[in-house]
């Protein structure tokens, strides 16, 4: 026998019979019962706290890399904490430390599906730059974040990918790239790139910001056909859309009555707003432009609000979309919105009850306010360049708006009785036109017949 | 083999649940490693109340920062680690304190299984060999005679390259040689009392 080996042997047996076989009771006792009154500490004080070791470990918690970088992560926290002493900076530190994910590696996960699947609710998940080809289910309270130049983090859905069900009458189920399920997350400074790679919200409460979703979902193309959008917010789900910027590609499409605040997105050739709007609902201070058919459509909803939107060559800039009967649309607020190039209807009300059309801008369009048999104010608009500036269908109120350069500046379709009070008509080719069987109630206008108050 | 995967996969799944934050899961995790760590700290120690207080210690610790794991797999190599840091930490305390006494003392827990003369005979000598040693050598015997762990993994958990882990093991057994070719005069039975050092 080897006298090595034999030696090893001599060791092994000794120190095998020198072993106690089983620990105390009251060891594992009382072991179990100091940890279940703690908490695991936040990753990254955990990463600090780790001993160092060789780069090449493999029984490595945490490298030396991710142990300074956690250090350095620390020491930025603190910083901001120590700068701001506000309320965001507290909430960093007192969050869990972002979760790292970098498809060369450098980071703890290589796949954004991974970092989910380990994090937990209040978990922040960085995303390094990459192209990562995955449809990612984040069903946790977690905010998930691209971490570079936004362009450069891009998230692909998979070919023949998963789908997910959605409430929209046409389409069943849809494939993505990314959906969040019955959780309140935040998603900011990500890419979606590709016709497939839908951000789907089925539930709870997300915030989704700064995304650049880059050809996803279908757009209108004019016809009756229903495209599938690009953002998806689905059932009883609360959302918040913010400086988003979709170009080409599909809509963002609010289903089901959700409560959405979609503002100060960017939409470029092809996407639009569209939707079923809950009472909640706010649309403001988007930019719609390049080529596209439609600019806000809304199909059904109660008392949402639609605000300082810049809508430019669209051929139906705000309204009831394609005549689709989904529901009616009571009380809309449409306000303070610039509508220009509308090649057919600026701003289209066909069938709402209440609400008021205010302080909107309309230029160069074939029909600039066209309400339809709405009972609806519509005061303090300036139409201009249109054929037909407003057109009354019934028992609107029309008061203190400025329609001028038009066709037609004010049209009172046969049967309708509107109320038109202080409004300026001037400059039109025909400045008022009422057809037969209309009785509409005219009080204090200004009403220009060749350069002449009538 | 499929059972042996079968219990992988499920200490991976606990290891998950309790980086979650299950504290049941960690239970189950204590359950299934506290004999072995009691056993590895005793034998580093070589005192079973301080074997004891280290495991504490250990385990306290891998509860708090688990969250540190990266890799499941990595739950029981990660543990050995802790266990050896909080040993070294206990042997410096009480070298601190300049305690010098040592209690070598017989497992109650012991299988009572009479001892042939000759395994008697090996355990008092692997005793005095590792009493004889530095607590850093003892690590090393431990892990790798004791845990059966190959040289590079001894090398990660005590962050020393392997070559180290190789020449402490030679001198280790070197001086066991010598020791065999001794009479071994001043042999104690398994319980009693004596001086040395951590």
């Amino acid at each position: 026998m080897n006298d090595d080996f034999r030696f090893e042997r001599l060791f092994e047996d000794g120190l095998h019979e020198l072993a106690p076989r089983r620990a105390p009771d009251r060891l594992r006792t009382k072991v179990k019962a100091e940890t279940s009154e703690m908490r695991p500490r936040a990753r990254w004080l955990a990463l600090i706290k780790e001993p160092p070791m060789r780069i090449n470990s493999r029984t490595a918690a945490g490298s030396p890399t991710a142990r300074v970088a956690a250090i350095m992560v620390a020491t930025l926290l603190a910083t901001l904490l120590v700068i701001s002493a506000g309320v965001a900076g507290a909430r960093l530190l007192a969050a869990d430390g972002p979760i790292v994910v970098d498809q060369s590696g450098g980071g703890h996960y290589t796949t954004i599906g991974e970092a989910v699947a380990a994090a937990k609710d209040g978990d922040a998940i960085l995303v390094k730059p990459g192209t990562y080809v995955e449809a990612v289910v984040v069903d946790k309270d977690i905010t998930l974040r691209g971490d570079g130049p936004v362009e450069d983090i891009v998230i692909t859905a998979p070919e023949d990918g998963p789908t997910w069900e959605v409430d929209f009458s046409y389409i069943n189920t849809l494939p993505f790239a990314l959906v969040v399920s019955e959780a309140d997350a935040t998603l900011s400074d990500l890419t979606l790139r590709g016709l497939p790679s839908r951000l789907l919200l089925d539930g709870g409460d997300t915030t989704a910001e700064g995304l650049y979703l880059d050809g996803v979902g279908e757009f209108y193309t004019g016809s009756n056909v229903a495209k599938t959008g690009g953002i998806v917010v689905n059932g009883d789900t609360t959302a918040t859309l913010r400086r988003n910027t979709l170009r080409g590609g599909g809509e963002i499409d609010v289903y089901n009555y959700s409560n959405t605040i979609i503002e100060d997105n960017d939409l470029i050739d092809g996407p639009n707003i569209a939707g079923l709007f809950g009472p909640e609902s706010v649309v403001s201070g988007n930019r719609i432009t390049g080529t596209g058919f439609q600019g806000i459509v809304f199909l059904g909803g109660t008392e949402a609000t639609f605000t300082d939107n810049v809508i430019e060559g669209r051929e139906r800039a705000i309204g009831l979309g394609l005549g689709i009967s989904t529901g009616p649309i009571h009380a809309p607020v449409i306000e303070r919105n610039q509508v220009s190039g509308a090649a057919n209807t600026a701003i289209e009300l066909l069938t709402a009850t209440g609400g008021r059309v205010v302080d909107n801008t309309v230029t160069d369009a074939e029909w600039g306010i066209r309400l339809g048999r709405s009972e609806i104010l519509v005061s303090g608009n300036a139409v201009e360049g249109t054929t037909a500036g407003i057109l009354v269908g019934g028992p609107a109120t029309i008061e203190g708006n400025h329609v001028q350069g038009n066709i037609t500046g004010i049209r009172v379709n046969s049967g309708a009785s509107p109320t038109l009070t202080g409004n300026v008509v001037c400059d039109n080719e025909t400045n008022l036109a009422v057809l037969g069987g209309a009785t509409p109630i005219l009080v204090d206008n200004e009403i220009c017949e060749d350069g002449v108050a009538a | 083999m499929r059972r042996a995967e079968a219990v992988a996969r499920m200490k991976r799944e606990l290891v998950r649940r309790a980086i979650e934050g299950d504290h049941d899961a960690f239970s189950s995790l204590v359950d299934a490693s506290v004999d072995r760590l009691y056993a590895v700290a005793t034998l580093i120690l070589r005192d079973s109340d301080r074997g004891q207080d280290a495991v504490q210690e250990a385990l306290m610790s891998a509860w708090k920062d688990i969250r540190a794991l990266r890799d499941p797999d990595a739950w029981d190599a990660w543990l050995h680690r802790i266990t050896v840091w909080a040993c070294y930490r206990a042997a410096k305390q009480e070298r601190k304190r300049k305690t010098v006494e040592l209690k070598v003392v017989s497992d109650p827990h012991r299988a009572d299984v009479p001892d042939s003369a000759m395994a008697l005979a090996n355990r008092d000598l692997i005793e005095r060999q590792l009493n004889d040693l530095p607590i850093e050598h003892r690590a090393v015997i431990v892990l790798r005679f004791y845990l059966d762990l190959p040289l590079d993994e001894v090398g990660d958990i005590l962050d020393i390259p392997v070559g180290t882990v190789k020449s402490r093991l030679h001198r280790a057994l070197a001086s066991l040689r010598e020791s065999m070719a001794e009479p071994a005069a001043d042999a104690l039975p398994v319980g009693a009392l004596k001086d040395g050092t951590a």
